[in-house]
C-alpha cells in the first residue's frame, strides 16, 4: 500500500536540470530517506511534492489520487506536512502558538465570533492550545511552551518545527534535515521522536546528512546524484552500492573504500 | 459598504499584482486622490466639501467635546476587537503569514483569503475613522485621501511597531503630539522631528512598543 507516490519527476531552473527522472514510493509507516551530495536536488524534489515549486514533469499521488500542482495549503488539506532545512519558525510567536498554527486545519475560523471573542472562541482556543502543549511535550519543549520562538536554540527551534508540522495531524510528513545543527544528544533525540511518529502510521520522507541517523531509522533510501537516481534500496544495500560511494567519495576515494 | 468596496478591489489586485501589491494600492491611493480632486461636481474638488452633521434619533451630534467621547469611544472599541483577533486561530493566521509565508501555508492557511480579510479589516477600520473625521469636522476635502496623508498612516505604524495592536496607538500619538511639542524650536521643528524618526527607527527597529515590551520581559526574566 502506498500513500504518496511521485512519478518521474524533472524540474530545470535556467537549463540546468535540477532534477531529472526520479521516482519514489512510500506506505504508511514507514520511513524513507533520501541521500545524496551537496546540490544532488533533495531539498528540491520536496520542494516539488510539498507544492512549493511546480515541476516540469512528472506527477504525484497522495492517496491515489493525481495531487500533481496543488499549492501547499491544499495539500496540507489532504494530510501532508513538511519541515524546512532553513528554519521557517513564526520568529514573533511563542513555541506554544507556533503549534497552534499548525492546527490551524483543524480550528474553525469565524471572523465575527472572534473579534468578540465569544466563549465558543474561547473554547476552541483552549482546545488547541492543550493539543499544542501534548506535542510540545512529546518533542521536549514543554517547558519553552511560552518562550518567543525567535530566542529558541537551533535544535530546539527544529523540534517546534516538527511538532508544528505533527499538529496538523499529517498522514505524510517530509522532514528536511532534522538533525542538522544538531549535537548528538538532540540527534538521539529526534531519532526516537521519528520512530515514534512512524509507528503511529505517519509516512515519513527524510531528506538527511547525518549517515549514522540515516541507516540506523530508515527503511528504504534513495541516493540522488546531481538531480539522478543513482541508487534505491534497503539500507544495507544502499551502503555498499559502488554507485553510492563514487557519487560521496569520487573515483579514487571509491576505490580506497572498497580497499579498506 | 468600504469592506465590501475593498473586498472588490482586493480580489483582482491580489490575483495578479501578488509581488507588486503595495505599489499597486499606493497607485490606486493616488488615482482616488486625482478622482476626487476632479470630480468638482460630487466632491466640490480641491476646495472640498460640507458634510452634514450626524444626526442619531433625531439629537444633533456637534461640539468638540462630544465629538471626543464618541471617538474616545470608538478607539477602545477599535482596540478591543483587534486585540480580540490576535489570540485566535484568524488573528494566528495574520501573524503567521507575517513571519513566514511559506510555512503559514504549509500550515495549511489559505494566504489569499487571509490577505483579503485582512485588507477588509483594514478598510473597515479606516473607514469608520475617515467618517467620524468627516462629520465631526462638518467638511472634508481631498488632503485626507492624498499621498502624504498615506505616507504619515504608515509611519505611525511603523514607529508604533508593526504587528502591535497598542503599538499603534502609540505611533500616532507620538507623530501627533512630537511635532507640536517641538514648535517651541521654531525653525529646527523638522530637522528634529526627523532625527528623533531616525534614531528611533535605529534602535528601535521593530517599533516603540515591541522593542521595549522586549527589554521589558528581559528585565523582568533576570
Amino acid at each position: 500500500m502506498t500513500i504518496l507516490a511521485a512519478k518521474d519527476i524533472g524540474i530545470s531552473f535556467g537549463g540546468i536540470k535540477a532534477i531529472d527522472g526520479v521516482s519514489f514510493e512510500v506506505a504508511p509507516g514507514q520511513i524513507l530517506s533520501i541521500i545524496g551530495p551537496n546540490g544532488a536536488g533533495k531539498t528540491t524534489l520536496f520542494n516539488i511534492v510539498s507544492g512549493v515549486y511546480n515541476r516540469d514533469h512528472g506527477s504525484v499521488e497522495l492517496d491515489g489520487e493525481d495531487v500533481t500542482g496543488l499549492p501547499p495549503d491544499r495539500l496540507a488539506a489532504r494530510g501532508l506536512s513538511r519541515t524546512f532545512q532553513n528554519l521557517q519558525i513564526f520568529q514573533r510567536m511563542t513555541a506554544a502558538e507556533n503549534v497552534m498554527v499548525g492546527r490551524h486545519l483543524r480550528e474553525r475560523c469565524n471572523l465575527l465570533a472572534e473579534l468578540f471573542r465569544l466563549p465558543s472562541v474561547t473554547r476552541q482556543n483552549a482546545e488547541t492550545r492543550d493539543a499544542a502543549l501534548a506535542l510540545l511535550d512529546e518533542v521536549g519543549l514543554r517547558a519553552s511552551a511560552d518562550v518567543a520562538a525567535g530566542s529558541l536554540s537551533y535544535g530546539a527551534c527544529k523540534r517546534l518545527e516538527i511538532a508544528r508540522a505533527l499538529a496538523a495531524e499529517p498522514r505524510v510528513l517530509l522532514l528536511d534535515e532534522p538533525a542538522a545543527g544538531c549535537n548528538p544528544v538532540e540527534t538521539e533525540e529526534i531519532d526516537e521522536l521519528i520512530r515514534r511518529v512512524a509507528a503511529k502510521g505517519i509516512a515519513v520522507v527524510l531528506v538527511e546528512h547525518d549517515m549514522k541517523l540515516v541507516m540506523k531509522i530508515s527503511d528504504r533510501i534513495l541516493v540522488l546524484n546531481r538531480g539522478k537516481p543513482i541508487a534505491d534500496g534497503a539500507p544495507r544495500e544502499v551502503r555498499d552500492n559502488p554507485a553510492v560511494l563514487e557519487a560521496y567519495l569520487g573515483k579514487h576515494g571509491a576505490r580506497e573504500a572498497a580497499r579498506a | 459598504m468600504s469592506g465590501v468596496l475593498d473586498n472588490l478591489r482586493g480580489r483582482p489586485i491580489l490575483r495578479f499584482l501578488w509581488g507588486c501589491l503595495l505599489i499597486g494600492l499606493l497607485g490606486l491611493g493616488v488615482l482616488v486622490a486625482l478622482v476626487l480632486t476632479t470630480e468638482s461636481r460630487w466632491t466640490g474638488g480641491p476646495d472640498g466639501m460640507p458634510v452634514a452633521k450626524l444626526v442619531l434619533f433625531g439629537w444633533r451630534v456637534s461640539g468638540s467635546d462630544t465629538w471626543y467621547w464618541i471617538t474616545g469611544g470608538l478607539l477602545v472599541l477599535g482596540t478591543w476587537l483587534a486585540l480580540n483577533l490576535n489570540d485566535t486561530p484568524t488573528g494566528r493566521a495574520f501573524r503567521a503569514l507575517h513571519d513566514s509565508e511559506v510555512a503559514a501555508r504549509v500550515a495549511g492557511i489559505d494566504v489569499a483569503r487571509f490577505k483579503l480579510q485582512a485588507f477588509v479589516i483594514a478598510a473597515v477600520y479606516a473607514s469608520v475613522a475617515g467618517s467620524a473625521l468627516a462629520l465631526m469636522n462638518g467638511f472634508i476635502n481631498p488632503d485626507q485621501a492624498g499621498f502624504l496623508h498615506s505616507v504619515e498612516l504608515v509611519t505611525m505604524v511603523v514607529l508604533g511597531g508593526l504587528g502591535s495592536v497598542v503599538g499603534s496607538i502609540v505611533g500616532a500619538a507620538v507623530l501627533i503630539t512630537l511635532p507640536q511639542v517641538l514648535t517651541v524650536f521654531q525653525e529646527y521643528e523638522h530637522l528634529l522631528l526627523g532625527f528623533i524618526i531616525i534614531v528611533s527607527m535605529i534602535f528601535m527597529r521593530d517599533g516603540i512598543v515591541p522593542t521595549l515590551s522586549r527589554a521589558l520581559a528581559r528585565r523582568t526574566q533576570s
